[in-house]
């Protein structure tokens, strides 16, 4: 050790740090505000409900939108709410590049597991949608009922694309994991990987059940009572 | 306080264990037990009055990182990055960093000695101001790894977690950081001189 170095040594002993506060308290208080499981709120919030699909606000539930803008504030997330009507859109399908599979199919052209809820069985129908330069594809749907009931997968750790506007979102649990409820109809946005927002104005979603697990980020959606979407969320296999 | 640390070091895995699992007292151990090395931390690397907020904002972040330790390092090294890190992001927010501060009794060496040990005391407490001047001066990280290695007293594997920075990367920037630091006092001397 030369000469610098023992006095960068001796300095330490000469240098101002004030007794350390206990912040142990606020510690405590932070973390109990936000009990354990809620930390992985963000990672559905960066990746499940700001990723993907979006509920549009009916004029007037503004209130119940601050609500969960609030939720998503304390969350970590920063997501804008805003009641202006939504970016024009300028395709049909929200989802780009969306084409039927095969479920082994699907499988190969996702990088996510793809599961299907034992409560609702094969899918009639799977889709893929917004493959990347690799001819990986970004989004798999499993639809049922002629339609009418959806399951969108979703690559979790895909970086958070979004904008989110929320209409009347509620927080119930599925396998004591916090998910986001939306009761209603509204109206489904998805922004792209290049960026663009995608709005589907011709169909508009029934209640929606957004959630997250291992990774993937779920979304279900149909004319459904809460109880019943939380059973087949549940049931992912 | 090193001859403690393999003790302590054990001690901390089993409360971390009990943390991951979700035992908030645990963690609140752990807290305990990290404080003083977090807030001097975070205080050695600029922090200033904001140390404290600096520190519980690191301890929130850990618990909630928690499940991504994997004891590859220390936990206190592991928690000291999380504060060294949110110390960089308050640099970032507010532009402005606090440097070294000298104790206050150091600004008057010559109060409590008298007679030869005086003359001896001025010129040892000079040198010292020179050298935290010369500290401020460093860019951030050179900055950085003086105060993991010298102030902190930190390994070079702890040094590694700390700051997150290649082995290679700690033992260059610390001989780099020693010269910059040698030209500086140089050429404060000569200006003096």
């Amino acid at each position: 050790m030369d000469d610098l170095e023992r006095e960068l040594r001796d300095l330490r002993a000469w240098l101002e740090t004030p007794e350390a506060p206990d912040v142990t308290a606020r510690v405590r208080a932070q973390l109990a505000a936000s009990a354990p499981r809620r930390r992985r709120w963000r990672y559905y919030l960066a990746a499940g409900l700001v990723a993907l699909l979006v509920a549009l606000l009916p004029p007037g539930r503004a209130a119940v939108a601050d609500a969960v803008a609030g939720l998503l504030r304390f969350a970590g997330v920063t997501i804008v709410t805003s009641p202006g009507p939504p970016p024009p859109s300028r395709t049909v399908s929200p989802l780009p590049s969306q084409r039927p599979a095969g479920l082994d199919e699907a499988q190969r052209a996702v990088r996510f597991p793809i599961r299907v809820p034992a409560r609702l069985g094969p899918p009639e129908q799977v889709l893929v949608a917004d493959p990347d330069g690799t001819g990986r594809y970004r989004v798999a749907t499993l639809l049922y009922r002629g339609g009418a009931l959806r399951v969108d997968a979703f690559d979790g750790h895909l970086d958070p694309v979004f904008v989110k506007r929320s209409s009347a979102a509620e927080l119930v649990t599925v396998h004591g994991d916090f998910a986001a409820w939306v009761a209603g109809p509204h109206a489904l946005t998805y922004v792209d990987r290049a960026g663009e927002v995608r709005v589907e104005t011709a169909r508009l979603a029934a209640s929606t059940l957004i959630w997250q697990e291992a990774g993937v980020s779920y979304r279900l959606e149909g004319d459904l009572a809460k109880a019943e979407a939380i059973e087949i969320a549940e049931s992912l296999g | 306080m090193r001859v403690d640390q393999p003790e302590v070091a054990l001690d901390d895995d089993e409360f971390v264990t009990r943390a991951q699992a979700g035992d908030l007292e645990a963690y609140e151990l752990l807290v305990a037990r990290h404080t003083a090395s977090a807030y001097r931390t975070a205080v050695l690397l600029g922090a200033g009055s904001d140390a404290e907020d600096v520190i519980q904002e690191a301890f929130v972040k850990g618990y909630r990182k928690l499940s991504r330790y994997r004891r590859e390092s220390s936990f206190r090294s592991w928690l000291l990055a999380i504060v060294a890190n949110e110390t960089r992001n308050l640099h970032r927010s507010r532009s402005r960093r606090d440097g070294l501060v000298l104790r206050a009794a150091a600004a008057e060496p010559g109060s409590e000695v008298t007679g030869d040990g005086a003359v001896g005391a001025v010129l040892a407490a000079e040198r010292r101001a020179l050298l935290v001047q010369a500290l401020r001066r460093l860019p951030e990280k050179d900055r950085e790894v003086i105060v993991c290695r010298f102030f902190l007293d930190l390994s070079e594997d702890e040094t590694v977690t700390m700051l997150g920075w290649p082995r290679g990367t700690v033992k260059s920037r610390t001989s780099r950081a020693l010269a910059k630091l040698r030209g500086l006092l140089d050429l404060q001397e000569v200006h003096r001189g």
